[in-house]
C-alpha cells in the first residue's frame, strides 16, 4: 500500500510540484491549504508523514503543530516541518514543539527532499 | 511701726517704681507718660500720709495735710485725663478737662486757706489723720463724681471693644474699681468713722498683681532699671554735692551777691545734670554692671552651639533663642539680600507683625554707608541723623517696630540681615549689646553661609539624581523604542526571505524538475535555458541566505555557542564534502591532517563550518576558472607556538587578485573589478561574514596575492582554547 503524505502548504505552485515529484515516486499525497485543514486531514487520514509549512494564514505551523500533537491519534504521527524559514529560533522552536526534522524549502529541489523523505520512510 | 504703716509706705514705692517704668516704656502713643502723671501723683499721696503720722501735733501736721489735699484735688483730674487718652477721639471730653482743671484750681486756692480742714488728731488706727470740715463734702462731691465719669467713659469703651482691646481695658476698668472702692473706704476715716483702712491693703495686692504681671511676661528689666535708678540717684547726689560746695565757695568770697549767685548755681545745675548723668552712666556700665549678662559667655555658648548646626533652619532657631533670652527682645527676624532686584526677603521671623512675602527694597545709602560696611545700625538712633531722616527703608523699618539691623556679611558679599526689635522692657539697646549683637552677627553669618552651601550641595545632588532618573528612563524609553525597531526589523528580513525565497522555491524547483525530465525530455537548448534558470535561482536563494546572514551579524543577534573542538577535525570534514566538487571541477584539492592532534579552539563549529568552506570553495571556483591544467588547491592547518593559535592556510594557483582588490576584499558587496572575476557567480558577501566569524572566534583572516594569474593565498587564525 503507497505511504501517505500529507502535505500542509498554503502556496498551490508549491504543493502542487511537491505533489507531483513524490506522486511519481508513487506515494499518496493528500494537500491541506492551510493549518485547520492540516488538523483535519491529519485526524482522518493518519498519514505516514506530514510535511509541515509554518507561514500559513489562519493558523501558523507552529500552533499546527502543537494541535496535532495534542491530538490522541494524532500526537505519534511523523511530521516534518517544510518552510522558507529557517533562522536558528524558528528551527529551535518548531524542534521544541515536537517535530521530527526541519526543511528548508529554498535549500532543497523537489528530487532532493524525495531522497530525504525516502530516507525517512 | 505697724502693719499699717509698712502698707502705705508700699503703696508709695509701689507706685513710684511703677511710675517710673511708665516713663521709661516706649511706644503707647502717650499713654504711659498718663500713667507715669497717676503714678507718681497716687505715690506722692502716699508718701505724705506716711509722713503725717511722724508729724509733730500742730503746725506741721495741719501742714501735710494740707499738702495731701492737693494732690487728693489733682488726682481726679488726672485719672480723667489719663482715661480719655486711653478712651481717645472724644473731642467733648477733651474739652471737659479745661473745665476740670478750672475746678481744680479753685480747689486748689481753697486749700490754700485750708478751708477743708477742721484740725489733725488721733484715730482708731491712724496716729494722726485731718478730720474734715462742713466745706470737705464739696470736695468729696467733686472728687467722686469726676472719678465716677472717668469711670463711665472707660466702662462704655470697654462695652464696645473689639476683642483685642477688650483685653487692655478689661484691665484698666479693673484696676481704677480697685483704686475707686480703695478710696471710699479710706474717706471715711475723715470722719473718724472707725471701719479698718482696707483700702490700703487692697491696692497693696492690686500692686503686687500688676508687679507679677510685668514680670512673668517680661516687660521690664529689673536689672536694668534698677541700675539706671542707682545712676539717676547718684547723679544727683554727686550733682548737689557739688552745688553745696559752690555755694559754700561764693558765700565765702562773694559775700555780697546772693541771689544772683544762687540763680546762677540753679542754671548750672540744670547743664551739669545730664553731664554727669552720662559720664557716670558710662563709668558705671564700665565698672561695675557688666553683670546683667557675661557678652563671653553668651558669646561662647552660641559658638558651641553653633558648631553642631549644619541645617539652616536650626541656625535661625538658635539665634532667636540667644537674642530672645540675652536682650529680651520682643521679635527676631532674618531677611535675605538678592543682589538682582535689590530687595531683601523675609527668611525667618517671629514676633513682627509682617507678611512673610513682604519684599523690602533697599536703600543705597544705607547699603553703602552701613550694610556693606558689616555696621549694626539702631534705627531710631540713625533716624535721628539729618541724612536718614527721610530714608523710605529706615521708616518701613521702623513702622515694623525693627530697632536693631545686625548686617549679614562675608567676604564683601552682603548675605542679607538680622532685625531685631526693641526689648521688651523698653530699654534701649546699648553699647555693649551692640558689640555682643555684632560678634554673633559676624558668626551667624559664617554659619549661613556654610548652611547655605551645604543645601545648594543638598539640593544639586537632589536635583543630579532627579536628572539621572529622568535621564534613566528616557533611555529605558529610547532603549525600549530601539528594542521595538529592532525586533521589527529583525521580523522583517526573516519575512522578507521568506517571501522572497517561495517564489525562488518553485523556480529552483521546477526548474529542476525539469532539467531532471519529469516533465520530458529536453532538447539542448532548452537544457542549457533551464540550467542558467536554475543556476540563477540557487543563485539568489544563497544571496537571501548571505543577506540573511548580514542583518543577524550587524544587528548582534547571531548568537555564538561556543565549545572545545579541533579546527582540523572540521577542515578534514569540509575538505571531504567538497572533493567531489573540487574533481568535478578538475581542481587538485590537497589536504593532510595532522598526525599529532592540535591545541583546541573555542569554535562554534556551524559558524565555522560556513567560514571555512566559503574560503576553501572560493579557492576552488577561482582556480577552476583559471584553466589550468596544474590547477591546485592546497590547504594546510598548524600550530603557532609563539603566538599560541591555529593557523589555516588556503593557498591556490588560480586568478590571483590585484592589489586594489586586496583592500577591499573583505568589505560588504565588494567583488572583483575584473571581467572575468566578475562573471563568476558570486554575492560579495560571502568574504564579509567568513571574516566576521573568524573575527568572533577571536582571530583573524588575511589574504595575499602576487598579483593577478598568480594564485591566491588566505590565512586565517584561531587562538588556542585556554586550559
Amino acid at each position: 500500500m503507497a505511504k501517505k503524505i500529507l502535505i500542509v502548504e498554503d502556496e498551490a505552485f508549491i504543493a502542487e510540484m511537491y505533489k507531483i515529484k513524490f506522486e511519481s515516486d508513487d506515494y499518496e499525497v493528500i494537500l491541506a491549504h492551510d493549518g485547520n485543514e492540516g488538523v483535519e486531514l491529519a485526524y482522518e487520514f493518519l498519514p505516514d508523514l506530514i510535511l509541515l509549512d509554518l507561514m500559513m494564514p489562519h493558523k501558523d505551523g507552529y500552533q499546527t503543530l502543537r494541535e496535532i500533537r495534542a491530538g490522541e491519534k494524532t500526537k505519534a504521527l511523523r511530521v516534518f516541518i517544510l518552510s522558507n524559514l529557517g533562522q536558528k529560533e524558528e528551527i529551535d522552536k518548531g524542534m521544541e514543539l515536537g517535530a521530527d526534522g526541519f526543511f528548508v524549502k529554498a535549500h532543497l529541489t523537489p528530487t532532493q527532499l524525495l531522497e530525504k523523505v525516502n530516507e525517512i520512510l | 511701726m505697724n502693719i499699717l504703716l509698712y502698707s502705705i509706705l508700699f503703696n508709695a514705692v509701689a507706685a513710684y517704681i511703677l511710675g517710673f517704668f511708665s516713663l521709661r516704656k516706649k511706644g503707647g502713643g502717650g499713654i504711659y507718660r498718663n500713667f507715669y502723671y497717676l503714678l507718681s501723683l497716687t505715690s506722692l499721696v502716699y508718701f505724705t500720709i506716711f509722713a503725717l503720722q511722724f508729724a509733730y501735733q500742730g503746725k506741721s501736721a495741719v501742714y501735710l495735710s494740707q499738702l495731701l489735699m492737693t494732690w487728693m484735688i489733682i488726682l481726679p483730674l488726672i485719672i480723667f485725663r489719663a482715661v480719655v487718652f486711653f478712651v481717645g477721639k472724644n473731642k467733648v471730653a477733651k474739652k471737659q478737662c479745661y473745665l476740670f482743671l478750672l475746678i481744680v484750681i479753685l480747689f486748689l486756692f481753697a486749700n490754700v486757706y485750708n478751708i477743708f480742714i477742721d484740725d489733725v488728731d488721733a484715730r482708731p488706727y491712724f496716729r494722726l489723720w485731718p478730720s474734715a470740715s462742713k466745706y470737705f463734702e464739696y470736695f468729696i462731691i467733686y472728687f467722686f463724681s469726676l472719678l465716677s465719669y472717668s469711670f463711665i467713659l472707660l466702662f462704655s469703651k470697654y462695652s464696645r471693644a473689639t476683642l483685642s482691646v477688650k483685653q487692655n481695658t478689661g484691665y484698666a476698668v479693673f484696676a481704677i474699681l480697685i483704686f475707686y472702692i480703695s478710696l471710699i473706704i479710706d474717706t471715711y476715716i475723715w470722719y473718724g468713722v472707725a471701719i479698718p483702712p482696707v483700702g490700703n491693703f487692697i491696692l497693696n495686692a492690686l500692686f503686687v498683681l500688676v508687679f507679677y504681671f510685668f514680670l512673668s511676661k517680661r516687660i521690664i528689666d529689673f536689672k536694668l532699671v534698677l541700675r539706671k535708678s542707682t545712676v539717676t540717684i547718684s547723679s544727683m547726689v554727686l550733682m548737689f554735692f557739688i552745688i553745696i560746695i559752690l555755694k559754700y565757695l561764693s558765700v565765702i568770697f562773694l559775700q555780697d551777691v546772693l541771689i544772683w549767685d544762687d540763680y546762677g548755681l540753679l542754671v548750672l545745675a540744670v547743664f551739669l545734670y545730664p553731664y554727669i548723668k552720662k559720664n557716670l552712666f558710662h563709668f558705671a556700665n564700665k565698672h561695675f554692671f557688666t553683670s546683667l549678662y557675661d557678652p563671653g559667655k553668651v558669646i561662647t555658648r552660641f559658638n558651641k552651639n553653633l558648631r553642631s548646626i549644619i541645617e539652616i533652619d536650626e541656625i535661625y532657631k538658635l539665634l532667636d533663642k540667644t537674642f530672645s533670652r540675652t536682650f529680651h527682645a520682643g521679635a527676631f527676624g532674618i531677611l535675605f539680600y538678592n543682589y538682582d532686584n535689590k530687595k531683601y526677603y523675609i527668611k525667618y521671623n517671629t514676633g513682627f507683625n509682617i507678611y512673610s512675602d513682604v519684599e523690602f527694597e533697599s536703600d543705597t545709602m544705607l547699603f553703602r554707608k552701613y550694610i556693606e560696611k558689616d555696621k549694626v545700625i539702631i534705627v531710631n538712633k540713625l533716624l535721628k541723623d539729618i541724612q536718614f531722616k527721610k530714608r523710605k527703608m529706615l521708616n518701613i523699618f521702623k513702622h515694623f517696630g525693627i530697632e536693631i539691623i545686625i548686617p549679614l556679611v562675608i567676604k564683601e558679599k552682603v548675605l542679607g540681615i538680622i532685625v531685631l526689635s526693641a526689648k521688651k522692657s523698653g530699654d534701649v539697646y546699648n553699647n555693649e549689646d551692640i558689640d555682643v549683637l555684632d560678634v554673633i552677627g559676624s558668626q551667624a553669618t559664617v554659619a549661613i553661609d556654610n548652611a547655605l552651601k551645604y543645601e545648594e550641595i543638598k539640593r544639586f545632588k537632589f536635583k543630579l539624581q532627579r536628572e539621572v532618573k529622568r535621564a534613566t528612563q528616557e533611555l529605558q524609553v529610547v532603549n525600549d523604542e530601539l528594542k521595538r525597531v529592532d525586533a521589527d526589523k529583525t521580523g522583517f528580513i526573516s519575512i522578507a526571505s521568506h517571501q522572497l525565497r517561495t517564489p525562488l522555491t518553485v523556480i529552483k524547483g521546477y526548474s529542476s524538475m525539469i532539467l531532471e525530465g519529469n516533465f520530458g525530455k529536453l532538447e539542448k537548448t532548452t537544457n542549457d535555458a533551464m540550467s542558467k534558470v536554475f543556476t540563477s535561482s540557487e543563485r539568489l536563494i544563497e544571496l537571501v541566505e548571505d543577506l540573511l546572514d548580514i542583518s543577524r551579524i550587524e544587528s548582534g543577534k547571531q548568537v555564538y555557542e561556543f565549545k572545545k573542538g579541533q579546527l582540523e577535525d572540521l577542515i578534514d570534514n569540509i575538505v571531504d564534502s567538497l572533493a567531489m566538487s573540487a574533481k568535478e571541477k578538475k581542481v587538485d584539492l590537497v589536504w593532510k591532517k595532522p598526525k599529532k592532534s592540535l591545541s583546541p579552539i573555542e569554535i562554534d563549529v556551524e559558524k565555522l563550518r560556513q567560514s571555512c568552506m566559503n574560503l576553501i570553495e572560493n579557492a576552488i571556483k577561482y582556480t577552476s576558472k583559471a584553466k589550468r591544467d596544474d590547477a591546485q588547491v592546497k590547504v594546510e592547518i598548524s600550530e603557532d607556538l609563539k603566538q599560541n593559535r591555529i593557523v589555516v592556510r588556503v593557498k591556490d594557483n588560480g586568478l590571483g587578485i590585484s592589489k586594489e582588490d586586496i583592500k577591499n576584499l573583505f568589505t560588504k558587496f565588494y567583488r572583483g573589478k575584473d571581467k572575468t572575476i566578475a562573471a563568476i557567480e558570486g554575492t560579495g558577501l560571502g568574504l564579509y561574514i567568513a571574516k566576521q566569524i573568524i573575527v568572533k572566534h577571536g582571530g583573524d583572516v588575511e589574504v595575499k596575492s602576487s598579483g593577478e594569474n598568480k594564485g591566491a593565498e588566505f590565512t586565517f587564525w584561531i587562538p588556542v582554547a585556554k586550559k
